[in-house]
């Protein structure tokens, strides 16, 4: 449940391009006792599917040059 | 003088691309903070605009990067999914946020984000 959590905060901010990573990434070594590379390879992964999402809809609202 | 002007916001906006390009090589992250200010100052895009479009310059440099790591035997399939699931719905809500979201707030959370990236940094 921790891990779903540590997604939607890191997605919100990651949606609007402010940077998920920044909370992600401790978020995981500090509450979920990950090793820091282990999390900057959850990172990575998780931000792909996220980030075309929010890529579509960004697109959709005329937000993309 | 507008074919010169074309061609030197052509000529920015691959400097811009060289540089993000390079700091997220060197640190392995970190290109969304050069690419949001150098499409709002150098290539004088809307804030909304430049966040919107940071995403979608840094996705590709995400999944050459995931490569790597998925080819070094670096992953947890099982907390990567957990996180993902709840990514997803995260990217779901800051997108249709991020046009809500008046410039002067947008400005200072990005500033605030990248004094937390600095300081985990310099840590």
């Amino acid at each position: 449940m921790v891990e779903v959590l540590i997604g939607i905060a890191a997605g919100i901010i990651g949606g609007m391009g402010i940077g998920g990573g920044t909370i992600l990434i401790p978020g995981i070594v500090f509450l979920l006792k990950i090793e820091q590379q282990t999390a900057q390879s959850i990172n990575l992964l998780s931000f792909i599917p996220a980030a075309a999402l929010a890529v579509f809809i960004h697109n959709k609202n005329k937000n993309i040059e | 003088m507008i074919f010169l002007k074309k061609r030197l916001y052509q000529l920015k906006i691959i400097l811009t691309g060289i540089l993000t390009g390079l700091c997220n090589g060197l640190f392995g992250a970190g290109g969304g903070m050069i690419v949001v200010p150098s499409m709002v100052h150098f290539l004088d895009m809307d804030e909304h605009d430049a966040h919107a479009t940071a995403i979608a310059v840094i996705l590709p440099l995400t999944i050459i990067s995931s490569f790597i790591y998925v080819k070094s035997g670096i992953i947890d399939v099982n907390t990567t999914l957990k996180v993902t699931i709840g990514s997803i719905t995260g990217a779901y809500i800051g997108s249709k946020l991020l046009n809500k979201l008046p410039i002067n707030i947008l400005r200072k959370l990005f500033g605030i984000f990248m004094i937390i990236a600095a300081i985990r940094m310099v840590i």
